[in-house]
């Protein structure tokens, strides 16, 4: 294979496995000659043992394999040569310690310390040695008379220079840096990172770097590994990786750097989100109001193609009404059946076909119907209308809608005004509160509510950079669950209005969120497909979540008049 | 009128006496603590940091000595007095490890013992300051554990410190240091031996707790980035001496001293890719940041050693 030439390493399927313990799972990747890859992950993740596995200090689980182009022989297995064929091999690879102290030998000169190698490869004689130490020295800009000293008598940084003296002395090709500047201040680490990126330039050296300091990796290296639990979670070019993380973890990596500059705020993700979301049902147009039942599992409407169904946990999907589209809201009533939200309001009783009208089309506000709904602890029916939507681009000069009460009497009103695209809607834990997104103003209300039900003039609680607010809800610790529509993926709000975290699903429209499963402690995430014709990009996932949700908002409102399907 | 500074230091010197020589460690070191707020001292290792702070702990060891100077600290609870000039018997002393001023160093075991459980170490230290009784101890210590951030306390109070992870411990030695409500915190590379993630976590939950009682803290870091996060005012030292003193917006964007940009021009994440960043001989060039020129003030709380 020729466009191998440039490729120094090809590292396929390597795992370790310490007693019961997984360290490393089937980590691939291609080096080429001359980058440098950076190797990130926080303690434990597995950094170290990748380096070691790679250069067989200790031996990877069988049916991996670590492919070296060395400059004696070419192509060689480094995974499947025997320890005594591994040794001339050696003299290609190096390593360079974290810690300046503990990693030289106190007992021996600075001049035994980085001549050793040589000794151990049987290079040259004494007098040979000597001239290449002295090279080695200053390449590194040690001053001479530093031969007869020991470790104790440098600082730091003059203790990592000698490391790294001792590593290049025999002319290695791959050089594997881990955590060689962590220990350092910023002063000698600059002076370690500009010579490392020196020797690299006048001697065509590859490394491999292990860090915990995301900074000095976007600094030095081309290419990046994140690592997690023994897994890589990300790779790619350093630059793209860090600016476009798309998984939580590296998002939670990132977010973790303490910013030199202080108008940039640290904001730490929450660490306790980091699974994926698994997908449970896919095919459909554009997926809402998901609503949790114990009996039918999760509901959730086709917005675009139509019909309510249901999935179950082994994620069988099964119709529970025939239904015209444009239902954009459910929830649960009292007397067994679902409000829904379209044109109207109306409540569907399971396995009947008549609906039941609770909240009709309003003519003064000429709206195009109604989205998401919620109840609160009374049972009463809180639900948006859309005004003229430009969801559904209907020509219309866009026009605001409102937010209605429908009262347990069945009667309703306006409790807010001058909504411009309603959508999520969600109580907080004491019931004091309720949460409103507007997507066409990428902002989420707040509303103080009073004990008949109404609503004290909101206040914007958050406002979202990119995307829209979309579907939401609230979980027992008080956090909002914000599918954030457009940025694909599920935004946690605290009660504070600050973001602590972001749950990515694999299509950018996240259309809206309801706990469910046992203990209200699966996350079920909808998405849509931007509703393009015809597009079936629309589905379901689960989550596993670190909170329960609040209950399942349960409507109990009277109904006043019948309606024929 | 209560001093607007918990701590005035004024014209420091400390040396340790070996048998290679003398070290100044301290020379002629000024700067003030406001009350309330929290103040970084940041600098190279070796500069400093650590025997000043254990200076304002009285907790100096020989062969170190003060030998020149004063520390005056202005509780709120007693009376000023200055640290350096009290005797070592004087009840002060105990005042001032008993609960006025607590410290939390990089290596959370230092400050745990092995053999006892988390919750009894945390009563513990409220029993030592404190006339309450064990069981009143207990709730309270169950309570700042909760404050710190520790999950699931009624099983874990009753574990040993090893059955935790670093961050753990270090929030339950944050515990410790803050049961007796002291008046100074000193937190020396507290984060230094943690994680990336965990070191966020510990950051944001010692400025979450000085929000909540406002206590006085004094930050050692030689982290840039810790410093820009947490702190209101920073001291710059270099070999002993006090170069730079403002508010963190003054000190990070408007470096006055050649060192402190220097220092700042070394941060890799300052620096854009391909560039080689600046050691700080090479940012400070020709720059004279060897004499001890003495602090002169340049605006209101804004110091610099420059001629
Ligand atoms: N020799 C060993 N025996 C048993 N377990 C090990 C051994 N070496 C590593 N492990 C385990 O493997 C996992 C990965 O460890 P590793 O040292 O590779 O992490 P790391 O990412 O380098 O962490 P750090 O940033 O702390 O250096 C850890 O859970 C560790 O405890
Ligand atoms: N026990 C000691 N004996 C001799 N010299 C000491 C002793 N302790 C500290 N020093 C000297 O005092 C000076 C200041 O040390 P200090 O520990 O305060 O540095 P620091 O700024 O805290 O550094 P670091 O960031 O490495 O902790 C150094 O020059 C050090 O060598
Ligand atoms: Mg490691
Ligand atoms: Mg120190």
């Amino acid at each position: 294979m020729s466009n191998d030439d440039d490729l120094i390493l090809k590292v396929r399927h390597l795992s370790k496995t310490f007693d019961e313990h997984v360290a490393l799972r089937d980590v691939s990747f291609d080096l080429k000659r001359a980058d440098t890859l950076g190797v990130v992950g926080e303690s434990g993740s597995g950094k170290t043992t990748l380096a070691r596995c790679i250069l067989r200090a200790i031996d990877p689980d069988r049916g991996g394999t670590v492919d070296f182009n060395s400059d004696q022989d070419g192509w060689v297995s480094l995974s499947s040569l025997r320890h005594k064929e591994l040794v001339p091999l050696r003299k290609e690879m190096q390593m360079v310690f974290q810690d300046p102290y503990s990693s030289l030998n106190p007992r021996m000169t600075v001049r035994q310390i980085i001549e050793e190698p040589l000794v151990i490869h049987d290079e040259g004689n004494s007098a040979e040695r000597l001239e290449r130490v002295r090279e080695m020295l200053d390449l590194v800009q040690l001053s001479q008379d530093s031969l007869t000293r020991y470790p104790h008598a440098f600082s730091g940084g003059q203790r990592q220079r000698i490391g790294i003296a001792r590593a290049l002395i025999l002319n290695p090709n791959l050089v594997v840096c881990d955590e060689t500047v962590s220990a350092l201040d910023v002063s000698v680490q600059a002076q370690i990172i500009n010579l490392l990126e020196d020797l690299q330039k006048t001697l065509h050296l590859t490394y491999i770097f292990v860090a915990h300091d995301l900074a000095v990796v976007r600094h030095i290296c081309n290419n990046v590994l994140v690592m997690h639990n023994g897994v890589v979670v990300e790779r790619g070019d350093v630059d793209y990786v860090f600016d476009h993380p798309q998984r939580n973890y590296t998002r939670l990596l990132l977010s973790a750097i303490p910013s030199p500059d202080p108008d940039v705020r640290m904001a730490p993700e929450d660490r306790t989100i980091l699974e994926e979301p698994e997908p449970v049902a896919n095919g459909y147009g554009l997926v809402e109001g998901p609503v949790w039942d114990d009996d039918y599992g999760l509901m959730f409407s086709d917005v675009i193609f139509g019909g309510v169904y249901s999935v179950n946990d082994s994620k069988e999907v099964e119709p529970v009404f025939e239904h015209r589209r444009g239902i954009g809201g459910m929830a649960l009533h009292a007397e067994g059946g679902l409000v829904v939200s379209g044109k109207n309001v109306s409540l569907k009783r399971f396995g009947e076909t008549k609906s039941i009208l609770l909240l009709d089309r309003d003519p003064d506000n000429g709206n195009v119907g109604y989205n998401d709904l919620t109840t609160d602890t009374a049972g009463r029916i809180y639900v948006g209308s859309l005004g003229s939507s430009p969801v559904f681009d209907d020509g219309l000069e866009p026009r605001a809608g409102n937010l209605y009460v429908i009262d347990l009497d069945g009667r309703s009103r306006v409790v807010a005004e001058d909504v411009q695209l309603t959508n999520g809607l969600g109580f907080s834990p004491n019931g004091r509160v309720l949460y409103h997104s507007d997507s066409r103003r990428s902002q989420i209300y707040r509303y103080e509510v009073a004990r008949n039900g109404d609503l004290k003039p909101r206040e914007v609680f958050h406002e979202f950079e990119n995307g829209a607010p979309d579907g939401l809800a609230v979980a027992e610790d008080g956090s909002i669950w914000v599918a954030n529509a457009g940025a694909g993926g599920v935004a946690v709000i605290h009660p504070d209005g600050n973001q602590r975290a972001f749950i990515s699903i694999p299509v950018p429209m996240c259309t809206s969120v309801c706990f469910g499963g046992a203990g209200l402690r699966t996350l079920y995430i909808v998405s849509g497909s931007n509703g393009v014709d015809g597009d079936r990009r629309g589905g379901v996932y689960r989550y596993e979540a670190p909170v329960s949700g609040l209950p399942v908002p349960v409507a109990k409102v009277e109904p006043i008049a019948n309606l024929s399907s | 009128m209560m001093s607007d500074n918990i701590l005035e230091i004024r014209n420091l010197g400390v040396r340790f006496r070996t048998d290679t020589g003398i070290t100044n460690a301290l020379n002629d070191v000024n700067f003030d603590v406001p009350r309330g707020k929290v103040t970084a001292i940041v600098g190279e290792s070796g500069s400093g940091k650590s025997v000043t702070a254990n200076c304002i702990m009285r907790l100096l060891q020989p062969p170190g000595e003060i030998v020149t100077g004063s520390i005056q600290f202005n509780p709120s609870r007693t009376e000023s007095f200055d640290v350096v000039a009290i005797g070592e018997r004087d009840p002060r002393i105990y005042d001032l490890h008993g609960g006025l001023i607590s410290m939390v160093f990089q290596e959370p075991m230092t400050a745990l013992s092995p053999v006892y459980r988390v919750g009894n170490q945390v009563a513990e230290a409220i029993l030592c300051h404190r006339d309450v009784s064990k069981d009143a101890a207990m709730v309270e210590a169950h309570d700042m554990l909760r404050r710190v951030g520790i999950p699931d306390i009624d099983t874990r109070i009753q574990m040993y410190p090893f059955e935790f992870s670093g961050g753990m411990r270090q929030r339950v030695v944050i515990a410790m240091a803050l049961v007796c409500n002291p008046e100074v915190l000193i937190c020396d590379e507290p984060t230094t031996a943690l994680d990336v993630t965990i070191q966020a976590e510990i950051l944001t939950l010692i400025k979450d707790l000085q929000e909540e009682l406002s206590n006085s803290i004094i930050f050692i870091t030689h982290d840039i980035g810790i410093v820009a996060q947490i702190a209101d005012y920073v001291v710059v030292m270099y070999q002993g001496r006090v170069l730079e003193i403002g508010t963190v917006r003054q000190v990070l964007k408007d470096p006055l001293h050649p060192y402190t940009k220097g220092l700042l021009a070394a941060i890799p994440g300052n620096v854009p890719k391909n560039v080689r960043l600046s050691t700080i001989a090479t940012a400070v060039g020709d720059a004279d940041i060897t004499t001890p020129f003495p602090l002169k003030e340049v605006g209101e709380g804004r110091l610099v050693s420059l001629p």
